[in-house]
């Protein structure tokens, strides 16, 4: 398998020079769905913008889809997350749209309107939101919630999703769903995952990477 | 371009259901900042006539008024005999309505609703009164024992306290415009905090996403000065027909004068739009920005 995401000695610090990264490497497998888990939830944020290149690092490379995120310019950037990465942070808002709008105003958003009927028809369906297109979030379940949050990362069909604190709040039983889902849309749409959660018992389907401190762990 | 288009739609749609009212009274207060603003430099300006030169009658001159029924050819043969006379100076001709213009103050046995000819005399003055009252079409001539005067114009400034509350005025509903068209971004900005989210995360550039609120303050400015100018131009338009409306602002009779006001107020209804929708900006860029320091 190929190597989508290859992370090498990453540090990145505040504006009062304390350490949010330091010398952090590590690499994703095209295909894979990967767990980051021992970060505090500041550096755990600050790793996943970084990856997504939100914020520069002070130190170290991400090949990111064959492309160094350090180095390329913000219109890159730009262009990279229109195209290969679906990003959920740990906090999201839904606009007061219905489950249908919120997907449209993405897919309009980004410059696809002819294409927006049959990416959100097939999003729908594969996150089991299809009964409940007409439906605002507010009125979904918080499973439903996160399920809407994952498909509006991937609508646009990205080769990268990028998840950030997932399961929080999620019963055991949620959980299992959402990775249920998360494992369907490897096997039908080949999408890569990196999930970044502060606490992840281990499992199967996925590949975990234990971090500490920002440095690799070593049980 | 497809973004910014939909995000504009998008915008005019928010801004039409949701910010109604802000916006209506981030209009309203622009539109009367801009007739503020006009009424200030319309309550200031000279009468348009009041630059050219005054009309004036000298004592010794002779004023010849015109029988009522002359025709324009009779006149104009009148006026070349008369002045083929070797004892006239100088003779000129002038319609009532250029004489009632000017103001002049005519000696009481005269009418100001007839033609005149103004002859400056050579020699022996009284003589040719006599034999201009003689000639056939003319009603009567007057030897003019003092100078004419023009007779003031009535003031055309408003009194101070009018133009400091109409400078007050502007300065408020200026003030009040930004204010509104502000309030009414941030109210945006925080409804929109989703949609904000969707977009920066789907790296859609943040040019982008701004463009359409600085185009809604834009064309909200825009609206604005075309309704006052639209209005300036119906005043303007009723003070040439009506008396008592150029008497009043006598600047409305002025073309280059409501070229100027209009040129204004055209570049000041997209400034401040634009102006105070940049100020709400603010709350659009912090949604727009990173936030995992909040996380912790």
């Amino acid at each position: 398998m190929a190597i989508l995401i290859q992370v090498s000695e990453l540090s990145l610090f505040t504006d009062d020079k304390e350490p949010l990264l330091q010398n952090i490497s590590f690499s994703v497998e095209e295909g894979d769905i990967t767990v980051i888990s021992g970060l505090p939830p500041s550096s755990q944020s600050a790793l996943l913008n970084t990856l997504i290149g939100e914020i520069t690092p002070d130190s170290g490379q991400i090949l990111l889809v064959g492309r160094n995120v350090v180095r390329i310019s913000r219109k890159k950037i730009l262009a990279m997350r229109k195209e290969d990465i679906g990003f959920l942070p740990a906090r999201f808002s839904f606009p007061e749209r219905t489950v249908h709008d919120c997907l449209r105003f993405k897919m309009e958003a980004l410059g696809q309107p002819y294409e927006t009927p049959t990416k959100i028809d097939e999003t729908l369906q594969q996150i089991g939101l299809k009964q409940k297109g007409d439906s605002l979030p507010g009125d979904l379940s918080l499973l439903e919630r996160r399920k809407l949050a994952i498909g509006l990362s991937i609508v646009n069909r990205p080769a990268l999703l990028v998840c950030e604190e997932p399961f929080r709040e999620l019963n055991r039983e949620a959980g299992e769903s959402l990775l249920e889902l998360l494992t369907n849309l490897r096997d039908d749409r080949d999408i890569t995952t990196l999930l970044a959660v502060s606490d992840f018992t281990e499992h199967e389907a996925v590949t975990t990477i234990q971090l500490n401190g920002g440095r690799p762990f070593t049980p | 371009m497809k973004t910014i288009l939909f995000l504009w739609k998008e915008v005019l749609k928010e801004f039409g259901l949701r910010r109604f009212l802000l916006t209506l009274g981030g209009l309203g207060a622009l539109i009367l900042f801009l007739l503020f603003f006009q009424l200030l430099f319309l309550g200031k300006s000279q009468p348009p006539n009041s630059a050219s030169q005054p009309l004036s009658r000298y004592r010794g001159d002779v004023v010849v008024q015109l029988e009522a029924e002359l025709s324009d050819s009779e006149i104009n043969d009148l006026y070349i005999r008369i002045g083929d006379w070797g004892r006239v100076n100088s003779i000129q001709f002038y319609f009532s309505e250029e004489l009632t213009s000017q103001n002049l103050e005519l000696p009481s046995a005269l009418s100001s609703d007839a033609n005149f000819f103004f002859i400056t005399p050579g020699e022996s003055p009284q003589e040719l009164v006599e034999e201009l009252e003689s000639l056939g079409g003319i009603e009567t001539a007057t030897l003019l024992s003092e100078n004419l005067k023009t007779s003031t114009p009535p003031s055309f400034r408003f009194p101070a306290w009018m133009r400091a509350c109409s400078l007050a005025g502007a300065i408020l509903f200026a003030l009040g415009a930004l204010a509104l068209f502000r309030q009414g971004m941030k109210s945006v900005g925080s409804g929109w905090k989703g949609e904000f989210l969707i977009l920066k995360y789907a790296g859609v550039e943040p040019y982008k996403i701004k463009i359409p609120f600085i185009g809604y303050g834009l064309l909200s400015g825009i609206i604005c000065s075309l309704i006052c100018i639209g209005l300036l131009a119906a005043l303007s338009g009723l003070a040439n027909e009506a008396n008592i409306l150029g008497r009043s602002f006598p600047a409305l009779l002025d073309g280059s004068f409501i070229l100027i006001l209009t040129l204004w107020s055209a570049l000041l209804g997209p400034t401040i739009g634009l102006l105070g929708v940049l100020l709400g900006l603010e709350d659009i860029n912090t949604h727009l920005s990173v936030e995992f320091k909040e996380v912790e």
